[in-house]
Formats: C-alpha cells, structure tokens, sequence
C-alpha cells in the first residue's frame, strides 16, 4: 500500500537520490522502503532532508549495511562468478577427475596456447580491417618471421599476465583478455582467411622461405626444359605474390624481384607461369641457372650435376602430372619416346 | 571509546526493547531511542534494522490510517521477535556483567 505524503522539493529530490541508490533491489522491496522514507521525510515537514538524515549516498550505504543487502555484483562480476561456478562444476564431474593430476600442466599449455589464440585473433583483424593484407591461422609461410614475432610476443604476454593473478586488477585484466580472445578467435574460425587469397584472383602463389623468385626444370637427363606450371585446381603457379603490380615500360617488365622478360602468348600477353623465368640483374644481364645436384638414377643413366643454357623457345607441348602440380613441358621435339614420356621432370625454385 | 561501533551492536537488541512495550513506526521509533540516551543513532540503521528484523520473520508491520498526518507503517514484536529479544536481553545481560566486573576499579 503506498503512503500519500506531501513532500518538499528537497525531500523528493533526496527520495529519488536514495531511489537511484537502491535501484538494483527488487521493486517491491525498493518501494515498500521508500513508502516508509516518505513517510519519515513527511515528518520532517520544512526541515532539509539532508541536515536531519545525512547526505542521501550515506544514507543508502549506511541503510545497507544495516538491512544485510549487500550490493548487486555488476554484469562483469555476475559473469565471471557464473563461469567459475560452471568449471568448478565442470573440474567436480567424475569423467574430469583423471586430469585434476595434470592441472597444473595443462595451465602451462592453456597459457601458451591462449597467447597463439590472441595472435592469431589479431593475424585475423589484421586481414578485415581497411586495408589489412595479412592471414589468419597461417601465419607461416611469406610471414614467418611476423608469425614468429607475434607467437612469441603474445605467449610472453601471456605468461606475464598470468603471473600476476594476484593482483586484483590484473586477474580482471586477464579475464576480460582470454574472454576478448575467445571471441576473436571463434569469430575468426568462422571466418578464416587463407594465405593465396589477398594476391591471387585466378592463379595460385608458388612461395616458401626463402622466397622463390623463378624456377628451373630439368628432364632425367639433366637438359633444362621449360615447363608451364599449374597447381592441383588448374591455376597458374605465379613466384609473384601481386601480379596486379607488374609494370612494364615498353621493353621489361618488373616485378617485385626486378626486371624480368616475359615470354608472351600470340595474343601478346606475359605468360607468367613459363618457367625458368628470364631475369634481368641490375646491369640488364641474364640471370644463369643456379648449380644444381640431380639425383643419381643408376649406372645405366646418366647423372648431371650442372646446367647453364636457358630455353626460350615457346610452342605446344606434353604435359605430365605430379601429386598436385601440372607440369606441363614445352617446345620438345615431336620425336618425344614413350620412354621420354613417363620420364621425370625435376623442378627447382631459385 | 567509539560509541558508533557499540552502538551498532547491539542496535538489534535495542530496537526489539523499543518495540517490546508497543508497536511504532521508524519515526517514532527513531525518537524513543534517542530519548532513551542513544543519541548517536541514525535514521538509516534503524529503518535498516527493522527491515533485516523484519524480513528475518521476528517483526509484524502494518500499514494505519492516521488522523494527524499521512498513513505511516507500523511494527510489532511476534512470537519469534520475543523470542529473540529475550536471548538478546539474556545475552547482554551477561555481557555487561562481565564487563561491569571487568571495568570496577578502573572507575
């Protein structure tokens, strides 16, 4: 029921200050104390709310601690008292109690592994935020040395943090971390981002680390052939990792490697997965073959080791395939044996 | 010595005592106590301890119509408030017996 007092203006603000301070309890709690501080502000008919109760926060406080009504935990508190309480549930269940020995274990490994999550969150923003060109969950590769850097600085990170869980706010610091991880990460498998995509519309990037800047292919024989390579889906293999960037001033081409001379199609269009690649130094020189070591296939074959001429003639060839790349060879002679044909073509990047 | 930190000790006791005699309401009550000598107690303890009291089972409350002013609530002891009030008073008792024989030749 809900006492009719006539109240001063400083006594309905000082009501709705305590209102505001009690304004996590239950609303029929909060009302039926407010109905009986009304009434007590009532009778205090003109005299200032403030000088004969005490300011309205201390009120409340004061009110509190004699009620017993200790203050609702906030959203973040409530949280994480709800998530304790679910692995605790989780660590008390029988099907856990094999692993309560290796606790403390597998806190090292959940420490280290939540530093690479947290990198490979960022790996992730890295490549949808404007302008971002790097990968997700692959950070090997073209950005091994990133990759590398930013697994160790966020499993250092990781372990700092972690020792310091004694300190209040670094044990919120840490929680508000992991769970920021967690969600980066589960947004980030959902939307996975693989190494080729930022480069190549229609052909695949042949690269390792080192980086590969052309390609040589010898038959078993150790004579270089020239061969047009595609991967298992048909798409050019390309050493440049941004095709779109090749620039051409009448005479060269260049690439991020340098100038290089690409052979061209009849149409007059660079055939950029024509390898070995013609490759100019900074004096305008061809670029020679590199030394290479061929395997020995018996005393009924030969064995070279060397080779120093580059092919450059373009024309229709044979083509044979291995596990995932084409090869596909060109300009060999017509008069190709079926011997010649099962013959395996050794490719080596440069 | 710091009468507050007393004071808030024993403010249960204190205000079952109030209401032993009659039922009150926080204004009136809040007048007894500090006529009885507890000078220092505030608004907000005593409205906070009946509503603890209160919400604990051992206070009866009402709402009653008045004729001077505004309706105003009303608590009463129950069965379980006099059942507490007199361990309070038993405990208490014994207390400042203690301390009575404790703090006899200091004064």
């Amino acid at each position: 029921m809900k006492i009719d007092v006539t109240l001063s203006r400083a006594a309905v603000e000082y009501l709705e200050a305590v209102r505001s301070g009690l304004r996590d309890l239950d609303e029929e709690d909060r009302e039926a104390i407010l109905s009986e501080l009304e009434e007590h502000l009532g009778e205090l008919g003109s005299q200032d709310p403030t000088e004969a109760l005490g300011d309205a926060g201390a009120f409340v406080s004061e009110f509190r601690h004699s009620a017993g009504i200790v203050s609702r935990p906030g959203l973040f508190r409530r949280t994480a008292m709800k998530g304790r309480r679910t692995l605790h549930r989780v660590a008390e269940h029988p099907a856990a109690a094999p692993w309560h020995r290796h606790r403390s274990d597998l806190r090292i490994v959940w420490v280290w592994t939540r530093g690479w999550i947290a990198m490979s969150a960022i790996w992730w923003l890295g490549t949808h935020w404007p302008g971002g060109q790097i990968s997700f969950l692959i950070p090997w590769g073209r950005f091994l040395g990133w990759g590398s850097a930013m697994a160790g600085l966020a499993t250092v990170a990781s372990v700092w943090v972690d020792g310091r869980r004694s300190d209040r706010r670094w044990r919120h610091l840490d929680i508000v971390a992991t769970a920021a991880t967690v969600v980066l990460a589960l947004f980030a498998l959902l939307n996975p981002v693989w190494i080729d995509d930022p480069w190549s519309e229609g052909s695949q990037v042949l690269q390792t680390v080192p980086e590969v800047s052309n390609v040589y292919a010898y038959d078993r024989e150790g004579n270089p052939v020239e061969v047009l390579l595609y991967d298992q889906n048909g798409r050019p293999f390309d050493v440049n990792p941004d095709p779109g960037s090749v620039s051409f001033d009448g005479a060269m081409f260049y690439d991020w490697w340098g100038p290089v001379r690409y052979r061209v199609d009849r149409y007059g269009a660079p055939v950029t997965n024509l390898y070995p690649l013609e490759r100019m130094d900074d004096s305008r020189q061809t670029v020679p073959p590199p030394r290479v070591g061929l395997p020995d296939f018996g005393a009924a074959e030969s064995t070279p080791t060397t080779t120093d001429s580059t092919p450059t003639t373009v024309g229709d060839g044979s083509s044979s395939s291995t596990d995932d790349t084409t090869v596909s060879t060109v300009g060999q002679e017509s008069t190709t044996t079926a011997e010649e044909e099962q013959a395996t073509t050794t490719v080596a990047g440069g | 010595m710091d009468t507050t930190q007393v004071l808030k000790g024993v403010l249960d006791t204190a205000v079952l005592a109030a209401l032993s005699d009659e039922r009150t309401y926080g204004y009136d009550l809040v007048r007894r106590l500090r006529e009885a000598g507890l000078d220092e107690v505030g608004e907000a303890s005593v409205y906070g301890t009946l509503r603890r009291l209160f919400n604990n089972g051992h206070l009866t409350s009402e709402i009653v119509p008045s004729e001077e002013g505004p309706a105003r609530r009303y608590y009463g002891l129950n069965a379980s408030g006099r059942e507490l009030l007199e361990r309070s008073a038993k405990t208490w008792k014994h207390f400042s017996s203690v301390m009575s024989d404790l703090l006899k030749e200091v004064a």
